[in-house]
């Protein structure tokens, strides 16, 4: 092979590989997303129910039920604004009223939104910065210390 | 007073980091002991300041508590924002004066790349002293500490942060190297050579760190995966790809004088993606597990921090990589080509994994959208852009550098091709579930450790010795394969089952039966405690008892799950407890994980191999 021919052979066949490997990213990128809102921007949007959404805000204090050993019940709000959250499963550590925290999982029709994933964290001291946002933008943010 | 001397120890290595970048000054070699010997005072006397626990230091109240036990309250040292930080210079340092001590490359390359080392020193320094000094004091001194974070005390999670670090900041000898070579002009083998040796050092304790935080995730957070494509996880998974691309272009460079160019712009690319990572952690950005701290002037500084490095050496790279002389004339079918392609699937790799890590920041700055790019994106991207790799890894050794022939090596494939079609056969006849991933994965991992050990075989018949480089690559490709099988099968034919159980209540798994014998409270030190007991039953044989606990710490206010898990060679039972109901009854989560050692005993081999490179003497 002359070094044009060798040089062409190797650039065609990065080529095919690099646009393939783009094709499969770009194509499984926009079906994975999840979009993060707050319980006031539930309200205002109109979400489409049965969509995988994340959603954050605080543990509002006394409203923690267990329904059994497994199912749990309780209410997220940014303080302006509240949605009802039903998880089934082990509650992750760290998970007490009051706390800051991140669920995800999908709208059902009673507006009351079915979890399959709790995020809270390992550290008591510190807010998820979309829970942080959240109740930033419901005005109620408080800044301690 | 321990504090203050550590406090001005490291104040002295910042000024002797600023001094070393003078070109007049001239004592190099001294400079670099003395800055190890000063960073290295500092981290012992924040260490004792944890063993003594000497709240009048910030940091230690922060995150210690006298009842805490001692080995945590040593550990705990790195586990915020400051300490880590002093831990990340110290090992920096640490490199340096280990590099001056043994480098044989000479006087004046050496004392320039310790030179070029300082400059990234100085913003390392500057960031620890002026945003996040660990010495910082308060008056008066509290009378106990508040930190007692019960999920950070595990010796998992001790481990791997220094391991990671050692990873990480060891691939900043690549960018000085990189940065001399261009300045210099030219190209030196014997350059190459030398730095393959450091990056390989790094690529192993960055694979042993990332093994062993995926452990602690394993054990620890009771979710019974090994790897959640968490950013913080992802942030340390590019550097690793793109690391390992860097092992074997500078491979090529140094044996062959090819693709200089390319292993040089690799080289700084993946000290800036380990930059990234340090920032992505660091400044609080990310929601996840590590982000510690949350002030912006650490994010802005740890921010200008990379846009400089990152900007100066690629502006570098721009105007000095033409005069670089590579050779490069090879055919299609050569080893180059491999390594070629090697390269791209883990630059695609790495920036895949980059993509879906970084857009959510990116989206969030620029329209306020909160996003956040979920494991379906990784899992369904990652498996097809990496599997190739282990063909090629099979493959590349057998071929001759430069051109060769399919007839060539037609004969060395037969055997390993063989051993994938009876595995890929084996994985469609045996398991219930079919997988056509799984298939591919395991036949492919075959092929590569089959592969590895008739080029070993017939080695051996040729010469009757085996070199330890041949060995290292070998051990690592086999390690590589050893852990694709153990995240296939494990993935695959994993099963988890969620059910909640009054006392002598069964659940049966995977051939197991699971009965819950009895469940008593307890209380410890500095917790109180529900343990389960379960009995383990195989064919109605008893062959273990497993203890899961809920935790819950009064000081902290907060419950941790223990789960406990039953070891046997080819599978892990994994048994975790949830709250209990009116009824008796209670949450217990049983997952059964086929496989799951595989994945740490494949990064154990891979880190060996790597220590076997480096002990290697060349014949």
């Amino acid at each position: 092979m002359k070094p044009k021919h060798k040089r062409l052979t190797l650039i065609i066949i990065s080529l095919i590989s690099i646009s393939s490997a783009i094709g499969l990213i770009l194509n499984s990128f926009n079906d994975n997303l999840v979009f993060f809102y707050s319980p006031t921007e539930l309200m205002q949007k109109n979400i489409e129910q049965g969509k995988t959404i994340r959603i954050g805000g605080l543990i509002a204090e006394g409203s923690l039920k267990k329904e059994d050993a497994n199912i749990t019940k309780f209410i997220i709000t940014d303080l302006n604004n509240s949605i009802e959250v039903s998880y089934k499963g082990i509650l992750p550590p760290m998970f007490r009223e009051g706390q800051g925290m991140v669920a995800k999982g999908l709208l059902s029709d009673e507006n009351v939104f079915i979890a399959d994933n709790l995020l809270t964290k390992h550290d008591e001291k510190y807010m998820p910065p979309e829970v942080a946002d959240a109740l930033k933008k419901s005005g109620k943010w408080k800044e301690t210390e | 007073m321990i504090p203050t001397i550590g406090y001005i120890s490291l104040i002295i290595a910042f000024a002797l980091t600023c001094l070393q970048i003078i070109p007049k000054f001239k004592a190099v070699r001294l400079a670099t002991d003395l800055i190890f010997a000063g960073t290295a005072i500092a981290l012992v006397c924040l260490i004792t300041s944890y063993a003594v626990s000497d709240f009048s230091v910030l940091n230690v109240y922060n995150n210690s508590h006298t009842i805490k036990p001692f080995i945590y309250k040593i550990t705990g040292t790195w586990g915020n924002h400051e300490g880590s930080l002093l831990l990340l210079v110290s090992i920096f340092s640490a490199y340096n004066f280990a590099f001056s001590k043994i480098s044989k490359l000479g006087e004046n390359p050496t004392d320039s790349i310790i030179r070029l080392q300082n400059i990234i020193g100085i913003g390392l320094y500057a960031f620890i002293i002026f945003t996040s000094n660990p010495f910082e004091r308060i008056h008066p001194t509290p009378e106990d500490g508040l930190g007692l974070n019960p999920l950070l005390q595990d010796i998992g999670l001790a481990i791997h942060p220094p391991l990671l670090y050692v990873g990480y900041i060891g691939f900043s000898l690549g960018i000085s190297f990189a940065a001399y070579i261009l300045i210099k002009g030219e190209v030196d083998r014997k350059i190459f050579g030398t730095l393959r040796k450091w990056t390989l050092f790094s690529w192993a304790f960055l694979t042993l760190g990332v093994g062993m935080g995926s452990w602690w995730a394993y054990r620890e957070l009771g979710w019974g995966g090994f790897w959640f494509w968490d950013p913080v996880e992802n942030v340390s998974l590019m550097p690793w790809l793109a690391g390992t691309a860097l092992l074997h272009s500078l491979f090529v460079t140094e044996k062959r004088g090819e693709l200089t160019i390319w292993t040089i712009l690799l080289a700084i690319l993946t000290f800036c993606v380990s930059l990234i990572g340090i920032f992505l952690v660091r400044s609080g950005i990310l929601t996840s597990v590590h982000a510690f701290a949350q002030d912006p002037t650490r994010g802005m500084f740890i921010l200008a921090f990379f846009a400089i490095i990152t900007n100066a050496s690629l502006i570098l790279f721009a105007i000095r990589a033409n005069k670089l002389k590579s050779a490069g004339d090879f055919e299609p079918l050569s080893k180059e080509s491999f390594f070629l392609f090697n390269n791209l699937i883990f630059t695609i790799a790495c920036a895949t994994v980059l993509l879906g890590t970084i857009y959510p920041i990116f989206l969030d700055i620029l329209t306020d959208t909160k996003i956040s790019v979920g494991a379906p994106y990784f899992n369904s991207t990652m498996p097809y852009i990496t599997l190739p790799i282990l063909i090629l890894a099979a493959l590349a050794p057998a071929i001759k550098w430069k051109k060769d022939t399919f007839a060539n090596f037609k004969s060395d494939i037969i055997i390993p091709f063989i051993i994938a079609v009876i595995t890929a056969l084996a994985c469609y006849f045996i398991p219930d579930k079919k997988s056509a991933i799984a298939i591919v994965s395991v036949s492919f991992s075959a092929y590569l450790i089959a592969s590895m050990l008739q080029r070993g075989w017939q080695k051996m018949k040729k010469s009757g010795k085996i070199s330890t480089s041949f060995y290292s690559m070998a051990g690592a490709h086999i390690g590589v394969a050893i852990a694709v099988i153990g995240i296939t099968i494990c993935s695959i034919y994993g099963i988890e089952k969620e059910e909640i159980i009054k006392l002598d209540d069964h659940i049966s798994i995977a051939g197991y039966d699971i009965k819950m014998d009895s469940m008593s409270i307890g209380a410890n030190k500095n917790y109180l405690t529900r343990i389960g007991v379960f009995s383990i039953n195989k064919d109605s044989n008893e062959i273990a008892h497993l203890h899961p606990e809920v935790r819950y710490y009064p000081v902290r206010q907060m419950n941790t799950t223990e789960s406990d898990i039953y070891y046997s060679i080819l599978s892990n039972l994994y048994v975790a407890m949830g709250d209990s109901d009116s009824s008796g009854g209670f949450a217990v989560r049983v997952y059964y994980k086929p496989a799951v050692n595989l994945i740490w005993l494949g990064c154990l081999i891979m880190f060996m191999s790597g220590m076997v490179g480096i002990l290697g003497r060349k014949k």
